[in-house]
């Protein structure tokens, strides 16, 4: 898809939220929703100056080769990541996650995949729970 | 004056000298790597200041600032990639320079332009920071609406090539900050009926989001991440006389640079890669051979230096003064800041002055041990680029996440955390440069309460906005900026 179609779509779905957002702004007490109500405005104004300027802009075409695939699953390990975090303990999700993505992104030196996981979560340990004494949860560790 | 003697000996502790050379060695490090900005290390290492005395950590984020913003010189200089976007111009002579075998020369003339430009901004820093606090003290509400209008109009202005979409960011940040309970009566707004949402989103969980998981989907997202870059081996020494006869011969350059980075800094929204480029155009126009310049001439690496860490100390002037941050990185000080139960802005002079110098003078000090870091270490610094982007981008996303949890234990910031960084790379994708959004999401709290204050004094009469030379300087600066915007906008970009 091109920046200029992108930003047709943009601004159709900027144009909506801030409808409903205006709206909800007007229930508001007067005080609180006034500089909501200012914003909203504004932002329905700039979603017609976006969707205008998409027809009249001169577009530098460029080409990324983006890996969606790549990116998908780093996304959807990160968000499992920090589901299991609370579960199972930080310092036994982390290693994990870390040799899983290094896996998955195809790295090949076999100690650096095996002790870079343990020894960073090792430095973390130290870090946050040594030093700072944050309480970072430590599930079936703990 | 005894404030600063004040801060000598918390600096000059062993804690301190120890904390100060760590942070800025691990910026140098941080600058180095290609993809690692200033601003995302600052933002990543404001949770582990958490739990320091506000003067330690802050020591340890200002170390880690200059470093950072002299670091990215090295890989620039090295491998023809700016560690960060300050030392963008850094690349044109740098680069030539290694080609032609004069590495060691270049690195020695980036860290000693580096600590020049450093150290003219600290000392403009010390002396122009608390006068113009005594100013601000003056300013009433509506002078505050304005000077926060100010600062949001030029980075609009400034950080896009397309003025919509840089106000298109503003609003998404001035939206965020609106979330949560409404600065004069406590009503809750947009909290979806959630009740951590009820007190805001703290800024600085935001900001590590915005500042650190874009950039690690980015490394991921094409080429080369399993093998890192090689560095070539520095073949000619420079020797310490080659650099003192440079700077014998090119001082006017360093102290050029060093200014104009300095004001460059203190103007919210214009940050170090702009003073790269204005102190790099300005070393060539000024200098005797500009026909040298892009052919690998030690100018131009000062020109460009100089100028980026003349950013450092210049834009921490409207931070501690007025409160209001004028780049990414002093937007993150500000989060930080705040995390430590201080209020930025010009009461921070009168009730924490302690903290405040022991700041300044300890970024005074840290110049001092970038210059000694950089002088002998910049080429084992420069081994960072070495670590390939597939195990650097996973430990980024580890160390936003344990950060994020750190602050408040709270796995409903981390989710914040996360989804703020996939809406940043969404924006980044979509040619919307979060700068705008950063600094929305700070000053407009500050805009919205300063507002309805002034009119509560004046009893709703908005002539309070537009009575006092004060207000009127910021209101056509104000109108200045975006004019300036729009006509470049429009002549750029228009078919």
């Amino acid at each position: 898809m091109n920046m200029a179609a992108k930003d047709r779509i943009t601004s159709i779905v900027l144009f909506i939220l801030s409808i409903v957002g205006y709206f909800i702004a007007k229930n508001y007490p007067k005080g609180a929703g006034a500089f909501p109500k200012v914003i909203f405005i504004v932002a329905i104004i700039l979603s017609c100056a976006l969707f205008l300027s998409s027809f009249l802009l001169n577009y530098k075409i460029e080409k990324k080769n983006i890996k969606f695939f790549r990116l998908f699953f780093i996304v959807i390990f990160s968000i499992i990541y920090f589901i299991l975090f609370p579960l199972v303990g930080f310092f036994i999700a982390t290693p994990i996650y870390l040799f899983l993505v290094m896996f998955m992104l195809k790295y090949k030196k076999v100690y650096v995949l095996i002790f870079y996981p343990l020894c960073f979560t090792l430095f973390l340990y130290l870090i946050f729970k040594v030093c700072l004494r944050v309480p970072l949860p430590m599930g079936i560790l703990g | 004056m005894v404030h600063i003697l004040n801060a000598i000996p918390e600096i000059f502790s062993i804690y301190g000298i120890l904390l100060i050379t760590l942070s800025v060695a691990g910026g140098i490090a941080i600058g180095a790597m290609p993809g690692l900005s200033a601003t995302m290390g600052v933002a990543l290492f404001i949770p582990i200041t958490f739990a320091m005395t506000p003067a330690h950590g802050l020591m340890a984020l200002g170390g880690i600032y200059i470093g950072a913003i002299y670091g990215g010189s090295i890989s620039a200089i090295l491998l023809r990639i700016p560690g960060t976007p300050a030392s963008i111009a850094t690349i044109l002579d740098g680069f030539p320079m290694t080609q032609n075998g004069e590495a060691d020369k270049a690195l020695k003339i980036s860290i000693t332009s580096s600590f020049f430009g450093g150290i003219i901004s600290v000392l403009a820093l010390l002396l122009i920071a608390p006068p113009l606090a005594k100013i601000a003290l003056a300013f009433g509400p509506a002078e505050y609406f304005w000077v926060t209008l100010f600062g949001l109009s030029i980075i609009v202005a400034l950080s896009s090539n397309n003025l919509i979409k840089g106000f298109i960011s503003a609003i998404i940040g001035l939206f965020i900050g609106v979330i949560g309970m409404d600065p004069l009566i406590g009503f809750s707004r947009f909290d979806f009926g959630n009740i951590n949402l009820l007190s805001g989103i703290s800024p600085i969980i935001l900001l590590i989001g915005l500042y650190s998981i874009p950039q690690a989907l980015e490394m991921l997202e094409s080429g080369e991440i399993n093998e890192g870059s090689s560095v070539a081996k520095l073949q000619k020494r420079a020797s310490f006389k080659e650099i003192w006869e440079e700077f014998c011969q090119f001082w006017p350059t360093y102290l050029r640079s060093g200014i104009i980075g300095t004001i460059i800094g203190i103007i919210p929204g214009a940050g170090a890669n702009i003073a790269s480029y204005v102190g790099y155009n300005e070393a060539k126009r000024w200098s005797k051979h500009p026909e040298k310049f892009g052919t690998g001439i030690s100018e131009g690496i000062t020109g460009s230096e100089a100028a980026n860490n003349g950013v450092t100390g210049g834009s921490l002037i409207p931070l501690l003064t007025l409160g209001i941050p004028g780049n990414g990185v002093t937007a993150v000080l500000i989060g930080g800041l705040l995390i430590q139960g201080l209020r930025p802005g010009p009461m921070l002079f009168s009730e924490n002055a302690d903290i405040v110098y022991t700041f300044m003078v300890s970024i005074l000090f840290g110049n001092f041990i970038m210059l000694f870091l950089g002088y002998y270490g910049a080429s084992i610094f420069a081994n960072v680029v070495k670590i390939p982007k597939a195990i650097v981008a996973p430990t980024v996303i580890v160390l936003s996440i344990v950060g994020t949890y750190a602050i408040n234990n709270s796995l409903f910031d981390v989710g914040i955390m996360l989804t703020m960084g996939l809406i940043g790379y969404l924006m980044r994708n979509l040619n919307i440069d979060s700068a705008p959004a950063v600094l929305a999401l700070i000053l407009g709290p500050m805009a919205e309460s300063n507002v309805r204050r002034a009119l509560l004094i004046s009893g709703g009469s908005i002539g309070i906005l537009f009575t006092g030379l004060i207000n009127w300087i910021f209101l056509i600066a104000t109108v200045a900026s975006l004019v300036f915007g729009f006509s470049a906008f429009i002549k750029g970009r228009i078919k």
